[in-house]
């Protein structure tokens, strides 16, 4: 039993050569590509969740990479064996013995006379595994290179590890000539020579062997033929009385093709039973006595063969792809679509289109799965034409053809569109693993595109499941065949890199601010309807009735669709309205501002009023989409550092006041625009709930140290109108701003001081009460009721700084109260409508002041990172219902036990506690190098330690052999308690 | 920590696992080394098959049958294969009476319990043939009236596998009848020098006592046979069969009779080893001895089926608990 007939290579040193990148799978750009689309969308769009995604992107790529070093790392292989005579042509099987947590690919080249030449690859698992390769060309070899490749469990980029080993000689003999071939006869008749004359008798029969060109058909042992279903003739022998001496030359174009004939004349010598010998070159005789040394002398004849001409390096490189195998599984195909489906979905919902435009798009990325993954696969021209009616069928659903008036709005408006179609039409291009991957970039991009624009706070389920399902998709399509089984430890790996891999994009997402792009590709203006309003930009509610607003102490019934006063012509500072939760504004923008609504310059010291109508305030009309804005009164050029980008997406109708922070210096909105000399937008559309458009604005980069150097009090002066006090203004009104300002020697500290004096007395109260009839209400304000709201307390900081000269006006619209972690978006409700003083700078234009909100001055506002933001939120909602937290952790502990605990009882149920000790003797044996498929007894023997050690396991396989295969056998407990505790003094 | 069976739960060494034990040490005790190919030998022995030896002279081949024959107690035949040996001279034939009126059957060698049948390969095809029905059915026909031979009936044949010229292949049917073919071997140099000095070897045959009686070797190759084989077990013979037959290299491969030789071998290795059923690994071994033989290959290549058959059992999952 002696293996003397195959030569090992035993490989167990450590490999030489270190891991190299061999190369990205088929598609693997695509997805690089993908990544860096994303990127510019979200350098467009400024959108978190673009941010979030890309995070993931790059996390999940490095993973990819790093789990093929791994494969390849964690892959050894230990013997490669294989028969050492053959011809070439034939298959030649290697044995691989290899360990390792994940299949890798093998490929033997073969190094000798010949050259190197590639000779078997395939795929190889822990344990024994068969390659099946053909044999080279002719010549002996003496070294084989090994190199395994690994891509890991995502496939994306694969890494290589070579080996060169010596294993003796591995003889590959050419083939024998082709039967009947002219030549071959001439080699036969012409060159070899019959040394003596025929055997007179018949000759003994010697037992068979396989046919041979020039066999007799009489000698067909047909038994045997009809057994194997090959001819098998009997080998006669007879004594040698026939010599054949064949001539062989050297030195022939074609040392092969000569070897190939002297080959088939020495075998049809030796199956007519004649002693055969070879003479090259008319020089020594020398004899062969079997067809092995027959095979051995023509591979070695003459090895100065052409060499094989070598490809370009660039052409190998090309040809050469890392990736073994481009099969696609029907289960990838199906995870692939769904992938598509939710991406789909994602965008194609906010664009609005209904139920059936959607099943439109549903149904074709279906069809494609189901034409692409099906078995019995279509015609490539059938399924082309199949994809590009779906392609164009899907358009022609989403594609409104009359909303296209130019190139640019084409471009602009029809992108998600084009977009879903090309990617119905790519899936069905899907067949292979080059065709998904790209989909799934396709499908990668349009799940950017759709969280670039998706601003719901159901943002953070949808990307959830778009993430999950790619990632899924792409496992799936990465994935090269059935793994073993793995040991549990596995589970912890997949864990702790799980935990690795999230703890990475929170690392990323902490150092990456929240983008703050110009919002040129999320929608930046969409318009429900388009129902112009009257007259010259007049206030107009979203059903077009005007909204002229009027004094009135009814508190209650507020004027305006959004129900808040201050959006409307006048507006009386006794009265707030009613105001809701309901979320009014959705706004994108890198930094929270006051979005701007309205201005009022003129108090009857009683009431607000916008100049409407009078000479002061011109209202120019541009057409849009794009408008450029005027400087307004009182605007400064000087400053504009900082461009900020905001989108505002209106949740509820909404009067057509355009809100922006200041100061906008470019509004995108698919409508005309009316803009006011007194700095207020009003759309020449009404905006109900949906709309969407979109500011640019400069921002004055405002810190106390500029505004102190810009503010002095003596230059004051300037726009009479802003100075413009009401009659009722008492005197102890403006001897208290003397008061409360003196010392101050800038304007902003001036502002600082007032606002101080107002945060330490007065109350903040939003049933303040209305002010007696021909009063003066900042009187009243200050010195009676000293409790009041946003609107009191801003009108009475604007009259306070115009009694001291300051050019002061109240400014309207909504503040954010929070903010969308994962959508990246501002939220205001109904209640965040506000007031606030604006305070004229020459050189900076109009700033901000508030006492009663918190928004900071423009240049003290600092980006976030979307991970302290993320972080924040996490904490937030862990901080609010930190038992919910708990009861999920512990009910997610006793999950995770329960399903151990139901998994470990099942196990036990189906195996026994026999098959228990069994399963564990085996995995601890195959850990120790046992064979995964052998016997008890062979298990026993990897146990090697020392003499207790091994004939414990002797002991423990055949208790566990008897436990399983013996009649008599009978399972008592102490036999179990026995064997357990050997099995254990094992694991030790 | 060494384990141990619990004390109540050995089990009783049956009369055949004693048997073997002892035909064991007669043979070791002769024989210098080897102890593997002739515990093989016991358990042909004791699973009433027969023997094909494979290696060159001058390795104890006959030394080792006669020790069986003496050991076993019974009677030792010896036929010496040759071209011209005719079947007749192996089974028997008729002779005339004394009397001179009417013939009556002489007894050929084979009527013995052992018969050492050297170079069997010498022999010609149809002496060969001739002993396929004795080996099968311990039984000889001549002239229309059959003849049993003496129960036990142990053939140990032997070919020498490096010198053919002369000689015979034996066709695949001859190879079939034997259970299991086994090639000696050298002794190793200390097993040697024990042959030189008479500790071992031909001088201590006169030494061995018959351990046993034909009829209790009956009852224990009963025993032998009623060895419990379980399902899983005779599966993985079945899909051991099935990959010699799969196999690329073979161009015929083992036939049922060779499964049936297979577990009865496997049968007797678990009787030796003190056991009442069949475990996976005795039908490994009793593979490595019985399958190589009966397989026909595509190239002959010596040691090739040991190979195929080694190939097969990496291959074969082993059943386990």
């Amino acid at each position: 039993m002696s293996g003397s007939g195959r030569r090992t290579a035993p490989l167990t040193a450590s490999p030489t050569g270190r891991p190299r990148p061999a190369g990205l799978s088929h598609g693997a750009l695509s997805l690089i590509a993908a990544w860096f689309a994303a990127g510019t969308i979200a350098l467009l769009t400024g959108a978190t969740a673009v941010v979030i995604l890309l995070a993931v992107g790059l996390v999940a790529m490095i993973a990819a990479v790093v789990s093929g070093w791994r494969g390849v790392i964690g892959t050894r292989v230990h013997s490669v064996v294989t028969s050492p005579l053959v011809a070439t042509g034939d298959e030649l099987v290697w044995h691989i013995e290899a360990t390792g947590s994940q299949p890798a690919h093998l490929t033997v080249r073969l190094a000798g006379d010949a050259g190197r030449q590639a000779v078997a690859h395939g795929w190889v698992d822990a344990g024994t595994s068969a390659i099946v390769g053909i044999a080279p060309r002719r010549g002996v070899y003496r070294e084989v290179d090994a190199e395994w490749r690994s891509a890991g469990r995502l496939g994306l980029m694969w890494w290589r590890r070579r080996c060169r080993l010596t294993i003796g000689e591995l003889v590959v003999a050419p083939r024998a000539a082709a039967d009947g071939a002219p030549l071959a006869l001439a080699a036969d008749e012409a060159e070899g020579e019959r040394a003596m004359s025929k055997h007179p008798g018949r000759d003994e029969i010697d037992g068979v062997r396989s046919w041979r060109d020039g066999d007799e058909l009489t000698g067909v042992h047909w038994p045997s033929t009809l057994r194997t279903g090959e001819f098998v003739v009997r080998q006669r022998f007879r004594e040698h009385d026939e010599r054949w001496v064949v001539h062989a030359r050297t030195g022939t174009p074609d040392p092969t093709a000569e070897a190939a004939r002297v080959r088939h004349t020495l075998e049809r010598g030796l199956a007519s039973g004649a002693q055969v010998a070879v003479q090259v070159d008319g020089g020594s005789i020398v004899d062969l006595v079997d067809d092995a040394a027959v095979l051995h002398w023509a591979a070695r004849f003459d090895p100065h063969d052409s060499a094989q001409p070598m490809l370009p390096w660039w052409k190998r490189a090309v040809l050469v792809s890392p990736e073994p195998d481009r099969a696609l599984s029907a289960t990838a195909r199906r995870l692939l679509s769904i992938a598509t489906a939710v991406s789909m979905l994602m965008v194609l919902e906010p664009l609005g289109y209904g139920s059936t435009a959607i099943a439109v798009v549903l149904t074709a990325v279906l069809a494609s799965a189901l034409v692409t993954g099906s078995r019995r696969q279509l015609p490539d021209v059938y399924r082309q034409l199949l994809g590009l009616v779906a392609g164009v069928a899907v358009g022609a659903v989403l594609i409104d053809f009359t909303a296209i008036d130019s190139v640019g709005a084409s471009l602009r408006y029809l992108l998600p569109q084009v977009l879903v179609s090309l990617v119905v039409m790519q899936g069905f291009e899907c067949v292979d693993r080059r065709g998904a991957r790209v989909t799934l970039a396709c499908a990668a991009v349009l799940t950017a595109y759709a969280a670039g624009i998706r601003i719901d706070d159901h943002l953070s389920l949808w990307l959830l499941a778009a993430v999950g399902s790619m990632a899924i998709a792409s496992h799936q399509v990465g994935r090269h065949r059935q793994l073993h089984p793995r040991p549990w430890q596995s589970n912890v790996t997949r864990v702790v890199s799980l935990l690795v891999a999230a703890a990475a994009v929170v690392a990323i997402l902490a150092v990456v601010p929240v983008p703050r792009g110009p919002a040129q590709l999320t929608l930046p203006t969409w318009l429900t309807e388009l129902r112009p309003t009257q007259g010259r930009g007049e206030l107009a509610a979203a059903d077009g009735s005007p909204l002229l607003g009027g004094p009135t102490n009814n508190r209650t019934s507020a004027a305006g669709a959004s129900g808040y006063p201050g959006f409307s012509t006048t507006m009386d500072t006794s009265l707030r309205g009613d105001l809701g939760d309901e979320v009014i504004l959705r706004v994108r923008s890198p930094y929270p501002d006051f979005w701007r609504g309205q201005t009022f310059s003129n108090f009857d010291g009683r009431t607000w009023y916008v100049e409407d109508g009078t000479a002061n305030v011109k209202a120019d009309r541009t057409e849009g989409p794009d408008h450029l804005l005027k400087l307004a009164d009182g605007d400064a050029s000087l400053y504009g550092n900082d461009e900020m980008v905001q989108t505002f997406y209106l949740q509820v109708d909404m009067p057509n006041i355009v809100f922006a922070a200041y100061r906008a210096k470019r509004v995108l909105l698919n409508a005309p625009l009316w803009q006011r000399s007194d700095g207020a937008l009003r759309a020449d559309v009404v905006l109900p709930a949906g709309s969407a458009y979109t500011v640019v604005s400069d921002r004055t980069e405002a810190t106390p140290d500029v505004l102190r150097r810009y503010g002095d009090l003596a230059r004051f002066g300037s726009p009479g109108r802003y100075l413009q006090l009401p009659d009722s203004v008492t005197d102890r009104t403006r001897a208290l701003a003397r008061e409360i300002t003196a010392g101050s020697t800038t304007t902003y500290d001036a502002i600082r001081a007032i606002e101080s004096w107002m945060n330490a007395n007065i109350t903040y109260d939003l049933s303040a009460p209305v002010p007696p009839e021909g009063t003066d209400s900042v009187d009243q304000f200050l010195f009676e009721s000293q409790t009041g709201f946003c609107e009191q307390i801003a009108t009475a900081t604007a009259i306070m700084l115009r009694t001291l000269g300051i050019p002061a006006r109240i400014a309207t619209g909504y503040v954010p109260s929070s903010r969308d972690k994962v959508a990246g978006v501002w939220i205001s409700r109904a209640r965040d409508a506000h007031a606030w003083v604006e305070v004229n700078f020459r050189d900076l234009g109009w700033i901000a002041f508030d006492p009663t909100a918190s928004v900071p001055l423009s240049g003290e506002a600092r980006l976030h990172t979307i991970g302290a933001d993320l972080a924040e939120a996490i904490g937030a909602v862990i901080g609010e219902h930190i038992t919910l937290v708990l009861l999920v952790a512990l009910g997610g502990a006793t999950l995770l036990v329960a399903v151990r605990l139901t998994r470990r009882w099942w196990r036990r149920r189906r195996r026994g506690r026999w098959g228990l000790l069994q399963d564990h003797f085996a995995a601890e044996a195959v850990a120790r190098g046992a064979p995964p498929t052998a016997a008890n007894a062979q298990l026993a023997a990897a146990f090697t330690d020392d003499d207790a050690i091994a004939a414990t396991a002797a002991a423990l396989a055949s208790e566990l052999d008897a436990s399983a295969f013996s009649a008599t056998w009978v399972d008592d407990d102490e036999t179990y308690a026995r064997t357990r505790a050997a099995l254990r003094s094992l694991r030790v | 920590m060494t384990f141990a069976l619990a004390p109540d739960r050995s089990p009783t060494p049956s009369a055949a696992t004693t048997l073997a034990a002892a035909l064991n040490d007669s043979v070791t005790s002769v024989l210098a080394g080897r102890r593997e190919q002739i515990e093989v030998v016991t358990a042909c022995v004791l699973a009433g098959g027969h023997v094909l030896l494979e290696d060159i002279p001058g390795v104890g081949k006959t030394l080792l049958s006669q020790t069986v024959a003496a050991a076993i107690g019974g009677s030792f035949a010896r036929v010496q294969g040759s071209a011209d040996l005719l079947p007749a001279d192996v089974v028997g034939s008729l002779a005339p009476n004394a009397d001179g009126f009417g013939l009556h059957f002489r007894p050929g060698p084979v009527f013995a319990n052992v018969v050492l049948f050297d170079e069997l390969n010498r022999a010609n095809p149809r002496t060969q043939s001739a002993l396929l029905e004795v080996m099968e059915e311990g039984r000889v026909s001549v002239d229309g009236h059959t003849h049993p031979v003496p129960a036990p009936f142990v053939v140990l044949a032997t070919q020498n596998p490096v010198e053919m010229v002369g000689t015979y292949p034996l066709a695949e049917g001859v190879t079939d009848r034997f259970m299991a073919a086994i090639s000696l071997g050298r002794a190793t140099a200390a097993e040697e020098l024990e042959v030189l000095t008479g500790r071992r070897g031909r001088g201590r045959l006169a030494h061995v006592q018959p351990v046993t009686t034909p009829d209790e070797l009956a009852v224990c190759r009963a025993a032998v046979q009623q060895v419990h084989l379980a399902e899983p077990v005779a599966l993985y013979a079945v899909e051991l069969l099935h990959a010699t037959r799969a196999h690329a290299r073979v161009r015929l491969g083992a036939s049922t009779r060779a499964g049936v030789a297979m577990v009865a071998l496997a049968r007797s290795f678990a009787v030796m080893a003190g056991r009442d059923h069949v475990a996976p690994h005795d039908i490994a071994r009793a593979a490595e001895c019985a399958l190589p033989h009966r397989l026909v290959l595509a190239t002959r290549e010596r040691g090739a089926a040991t190979d195929v058959v080694d190939e097969c059992l990496a291959q074969v999952a082993a059943p386990r608990r």
